[in-house]
């Protein structure tokens, strides 16, 4: 510790003396204390506190502490009348050293005090840590340990606060020296470590600072350096250009000169040997001319026998090859032939499953046939049957083109014919029910379908019908037909009843309706109806149309045959005709007998021919089960499909009875009972319940129903409840 | 203008277009699998014709035997000669049938109930 205090000593010291001359001698202090005496007899003060200061060195420097501690605090005396407080400070201070040297640390400690509180008031914040320092350095060396600790962290916290390094390392070296001497060895371990690395940290950022110093400079250096090189190495290159440059510029045009000659001497000799070559090329062809010639002669001469032979060879191989080739080619005719004919059959088995079944017609006609040859495995001739009651309604249809396109049309002919002919059954009571009706709805879902609206580029797809509704109660047959008539033999007569001349389709006239034509049935006639297939097939002797008029001529023929013995003519003839001709289109001839109609007409209990009933029912199949139900008892049956509409219904019509749903849409039956009630309070109403629910009955019983049914109905109990209410 | 002549196939008619006399004959079957492909080089001729037309143009449809493919193209065909009517050029439609063929007879009455063109009937006894 002893060494930094002279460390700091020294440097105090030459700020001190920085103007004065270093006087060591005893006459030098000697003069300087007659000076002393002059400048107080001029009053001088400032000169006199200077040399004051001086003394105080002279003699601090001699060792002499006690004579210098003597002027030092003379000098501040003058100083105290100068106000001049930084004086007094540094004077203080010195005055503090110098105590210490001669072990009085309580004068050490006044004298260090003195200096911090003026710098206390300066707010000289280093300084105040170097003043508390020196105070925790007296307290130390007075072996007041713990008085030390508390300058020091006093010292400690200000040091940390203006990142006093240096003042921090000294803090802490003492700190750890206190703690020893008080015994705290883990604390002065600490304080000694904090020291340690502080003081390694500062030597580093020192070296640092240092080699920054260094690099810095030298990278300038080399900078520097660099520019200078590059500059000469850029005034070397530009010479050197310039210099080649100018060489080569002289060379070429020496080379030029040189080359001229050279080649002017060139083309004389090339003149020279130019004429010599083409006299001996000349000579060269004529030969090889010549030559080729007689080869040719030769060469033909041998080829004209070896050809005759080759050529035999040649067409036996390219023959083979063809053969080859065929064979392949009908290999893969064949297998795509296969596919293609493996998934038209297959389309087949959809035709025939969509085409009604055989014992549809036979239930309806026990005397008809069909005659369905198709041109290829699918047709688009089609036939089709609905039966509903005492009505069949039958339609025989072809449609453009045939196999698969036809068959395509055909399919989608059977759906719309299911469509509309349902539609018509379940709504009988609002639509009326006619041949011509269904034609004209026919030819609007045809021509919605396809998207039909008459430009001449699109498709005019459809197809000829011929439609009869028959009605085996008031024995009447209603036809339409698009292009295609039907036959009536009677008799042993034949009427044609014609049909429209307009498609299934777009067209000139298709906003015209087909017409309806009504015609009174007698038992065995005859009805045929057909497409143009069969009458249209070429063949016969003169490989001509068959024509409709042999068609109906031959069927008069065999009028008299059986149904089933008629179709079997039929094919035979058709057969025969068209001989070895291919058949040219679908052929497709239904005929039906008419024959009284077996109905299921048991004469029982229920029989309620003059009566209406008014079904209420949302849900079709609901619907139809209970028309079925009722079927045999020949009630007319009218729907209505939820409440509102049976109440009008109701309103407009008599009924002898209401067959009410509770669960329906718009207005349920309950609500329609009670509205019924309300105009007509003695119609009877059968209410319809799912599974008996309680809770439904005793609603709709008060409501106004009569009585009530359970779904799923049994048969004998449903009629027997309703006969309760209809015969009254 | 070149005349148009197709013979007659095994199930194609014979075509022969006079763009001179203005003549037009169709004749024989027409059962093409592709209608539209054979009748390409008449629909093509006729768009010509139409532009330079003979005065007087008479269509002879001469046919035994036509598919409903075909009788589509006949009335594409008229529709063309239609227009030859707004030029001033007289345009005649000759159907020629079979005595016995009342279904070819009715066909052409058909056809003429479609378009503006004058029809005649011209019919043949059968032997």
């Amino acid at each position: 510790m002893k060494t930094k205090r002279y460390l700091i000593w020294l440097i105090l010291l030459i700020i001190m003396t920085g103007r004065a001359s270093l006087a060591q001698s005893s006459n030098e202090i000697a003069d300087l204390e007659s000076m002393c005496t002059r400048y107080e007899q001029e009053n001088n003060r400032v000169e006199l506190a200077k040399t004051q200061t001086k003394i105080g060195f002279l003699y601090r420097d001699k060792g002499n502490y006690r004579q210098a501690i003597e002027w030092f605090k003379k000098a501040v005396a003058t100083n105290e009348k100068l106000g001049n407080s930084n004086a007094i400070r540094v004077l203080s201070t010195n005055i503090g050293y110098m105590y210490s040297e001669l072990n009085n640390y309580d004068e050490a400690i006044e004298s260090f005090r003195r200096s911090l509180k003026i710098n206390e008031q300066l707010n000289k914040k280093s300084d105040i840590v170097q003043d508390l320092i020196n105070i925790a350095q007296a307290q130390q060396d007075k072996q007041n340990y713990a008085e030390s600790n508390n300058t020091l962290n006093r010292a400690q916290a200000l040091a940390q606060e203006m990142n006093e390094l240096n003042a921090l390392k000294t803090i802490f070296s003492m700190l750890a020296e206190n703690y020893e001497k008080l015994g705290k060895t883990d604390k002065a371990k600490e304080y000694f470590d904090m020291a340690a690395s502080l003081r390694s940290h500062i030597q580093k950022e020192e070296i640092k600072r240092y080699e920054d110093q260094t690099k810095k400079a030298e990278a300038e250096v080399y900078a520097r350096e660099n520019e200078k090189k590059k500059l000469s190495e850029e005034l070397n290159r530009v010479y050197t250009e310039k210099e080649l440059t100018l060489r080569l510029l002289e060379q070429e045009k020496e080379l030029r000169d040189l080359r001229e000659k050279e080649f002017q001497a060139k083309e004389k000799l090339q003149k020279a040997r130019q004429q010599t070559t083409n006299i001996i090329l000349a000579s060269l062809v004529l030969i090889i001319i010549l030559i080729l010639l007689f080869v040719i002669v030769i060469f033909k001469q041998l080829q004209r026998i070896k050809h005759t032979n080759e050529m035999l060879s040649e067409s036996h191989r390219q023959i083979a090859e063809q053969k080859q080739e065929i064979e392949n080619q009908h290999a893969i005719v064949t297998a795509q032939k296969k596919k293609l004919t493996d998934s038209i059959l297959y389309a087949q088995r959809i035709q025939n499953a969509v085409l009604p079944p055989r014992y549809v017609f036979e239930k309806i006609f026990p005397q008809h046939f069909i005659l369905f040859k198709p041109r290829d495995i699918v047709s688009g001739d089609f036939y089709w049957i609905s039966s509903k009651d005492n009505i069949a309604v039958i339609a025989v249809a072809d449609c453009t083109g045939h196999g698969v396109p036809g068959a395509f049309m055909s399919m989608l002919g059977i759906a719309f014919l299911n469509e509309i002919v349902s539609k018509m059954t379940i709504n009988r009571h609002i639509v009326a029910f006619h041949a011509s009706e269904i034609l004209n709805e026919l030819r609007n879902y045809v021509i919605q379908s396809l998207h039909q609206t008459g430009r001449p580029t699109e498709s005019k797809d459809g197809m000829d019908i011929a439609l009869c509704i028959i009605d085996f109660e008031s024995k009447t047959m209603q036809f339409a037909g698009a292009h295609n008539p039907a036959y009536l033999i009677r008799n042993g007569e034949l009427q044609i009843i014609e049909a429209d001349r307009m498609p299934i389709g777009i067209y000139k006239t298709d906003n015209k309706s087909f017409t309806n034509r009504e015609i009174k049935l007698e038992y065995n006639d005859q009805i045929y109806l057909f497409s143009d297939g069969y009458y249209d097939q070429i063949g016969g002797p003169k490989r001509t149309k068959m024509m409709s008029v042999n068609f109906r001529n031959f069927l008069l023929e065999i009028a008299q045959q059986p149904m089933s013995e008629q179709q079997k003519l039929l094919d035979e003839y058709f057969e025969s005709w068209k001989g070895n001709n291919e058949q040219l289109d679908d052929v497709l001839v239904v005929g039906l007998k008419f024959t009284q109609h077996i109905l299921p007409s048991e004469t029982s209990e229920f029989q309620w021919e003059n009566k209406i009933i008014l079904i209420a029912e949302d849900v079709d199949i609901n619907y139809f089960l209970l028309a079925e139900a009722l079927k045999k008892t020949k009630a007319n049956i009218v729907r209505a499909v939820n409440g509102k509409e049976a109440v009008e219904l109701t309103q407009k019509q008599h009924f002898d009875l209401i067959l009410m749903d509770i669960r329906m849409p718009e207005m349920d039956g309950i609500e329609a009972t009670r509205e019924i009630r309300k105009f007509n309070p003695t119609i009877p109403i059968v209410a319809q319940t799912a599974f008996g629910d309680e809770n439904d009955i005793q609603r709709i019983m008060a409501a106004g129903c009569n009585d009530h049914i359970t779904k799923p109905i049994n048969l004998k109990a449903f009629l027997s409840v309703i006969k309760k209410y209809i015969n009254a | 203008m070149e005349s148009l002549i197709i013979p007659e196939g095994t199930n194609t008619p014979n075509v022969r277009f006079d763009a001179k006399t203005g003549k037009l004959e169709i004749t024989g079957n027409s059962i093409p699998e592709d209608v539209a492909g054979f009748y390409q080089p008449v629909f093509d001729w006729l768009t010509q014709y139409i532009e330079q037309p003979a005065k007087n143009t008479e269509l002879h449809i001469h046919l035994n035997y036509f598919n409903s493919a075909s009788a589509k193209v006949i009335l594409d065909i008229l529709n063309y000669l239609e227009a030859l009517l707004d030029r001033n050029v007289d345009v005649q439609v000759h159907w020629h049938y079979l005595d016995i063929d009342e279904d070819m007879f009715s066909t052409g009455k058909e056809f003429q109930s479609l378009v503006k063109l004058p029809f005649q009937f011209i019919q043949h006894v059968s032997e």
